[in-house]
């Protein structure tokens, strides 16, 4: 029976061809007991995305817990060679930042992360927040608590998958916490929606690469950024600049 | 790709049929019957839920291949589909 589900998961990972998909779909419609395996697959990944966000949600409270129940150690008891090294420390970092920023600050990667934080630092009401857990997903992510966020806007997109925002946002959540495979994920899905007003996916998902910059990840970010900029995309105007520098 | 994503796949025929057959009965016999299937199942199925792939499960639970995890993943979701499909 493995046979059987690794057939269904291929449909739901869109990997089977289309008239494949059409005998797949027939079939669900014409045997009885294969509805019900797919059911049962259905069912189960169901039960498991429950499963994961109960854990999750768990995993954020025990950590806010933990914040709450940290001593704080009044400075007046510190002792003075701390203080130094603190000091030293902070020298350090702020030498390795200036170095690094001094660096990057034309870079593609630099231009990409400032339209981010300039443009998506702050999620606005755009959308008809009428769900509670956007509102408080977009809240959350507003203070810079990405995990809370996320869980809010996963909660979300469970009632509402057609939401192009919410794909948005969960992706930008991910870009934020660094997990640059997930935030693929959330802008593909968000650049092939079709009949959008206006549709940032690509464009986001070239920023996501640039930042990723794995082996392929700049060739195919230029490929991206060329298609926002000759199809007037949103984030062309950046585009272009992106397209403009050397290192790129 | 999430599961509910997934339902949208579906045209709205074979939706109609699935939606029928999800019930909450089956989804409850579900959860019941995933902590049978044993701690390392589970975790595998959800790290899978969580967008990671095959490969990426690989490298953390330390298997030696991104093959051997589509496989034992299978297994797992073979083992909760004997306990209730029969």
């Amino acid at each position: 029976m493995e046979d059987t589900i690794a057939y269904i998961e291929s449909y739901f990972q869109q990997t089977l061809s289309s008239e494949e998909r059409a005998v797949f779909e027939t079939r669900c419609e014409a045997d009885e007991n294969f509805a019900k395996e797919v059911a049962f697959y259905i069912a189960t990944r169901q039960v498991i995305r429950e499963a994961l966000l109960e854990q999750k949600a768990q995993a954020w409270k025990e950590e806010v817990a933990e914040e709450e129940d940290t001593p704080v150690i009044p400075m007046g008891k510190r002792r003075s060679f701390g203080k130094w090294i603190m000091y030293a420390a902070a020298a350090c970092v702020l030498l390795v930042v200036s170095m690094f920023l001094f660096e990057t600050q034309s870079s593609p990667q630099r231009l990409a992360s400032d339209y981010i934080n300039k443009k998506y630092s702050n999620l606005s009401q755009e959308m008809s927040a009428d769900s509670d857990n956007i509102t408080k997903g977009m809240d959350a992510y507003n203070h810079g608590d990405y995990d809370k966020a996320l869980t809010y806007f996963i909660v979300a997109k469970q009632k509402d998958t057609a939401n192009s925002y919410l794909k948005a946002y969960t992706g930008l959540s991910y870009f934020q916490k660094k997990e640059y495979n997930q935030a693929l994920k959330e802008f593909d899905t968000l650049s092939n929606m079709q009949g959008l007003q206006s549709n940032p996916g690509d464009f986001l998902k070239a920023v996501t690469l640039l930042e990723r910059n794995d082996q392929g990840d700049k060739d195919e970010a230029k490929k991206l950024l060329k298609k926002v900029q000759d199809e007037n995309e949103d984030g062309s105007k950046t585009a272009g600049e992106i397209l403009e520098l050397k290192k790129l | 790709m999430p599961v509910a994503d997934a339902m949208n796949q579906l045209p709205d025929n074979t939706k109609t049929i699935m939606e029928k057959l999800v019930t909450n009965e089956l989804k409850a016999n579900v959860k019941r019957q995933l902590d049978a299937i044993g701690q390392k199942c589970k975790e595998l199925l959800l790290m899978f839920e969580d967008g990671l792939s095959d490969k990426e499960i690989a490298e953390f639970l330390s298997y030696s291949n991104a093959a051997v995890v589509k496989t034992t993943r299978l297994r797992c979701l073979d083992k909760l589909r004997e306990r209730i499909l029969g």
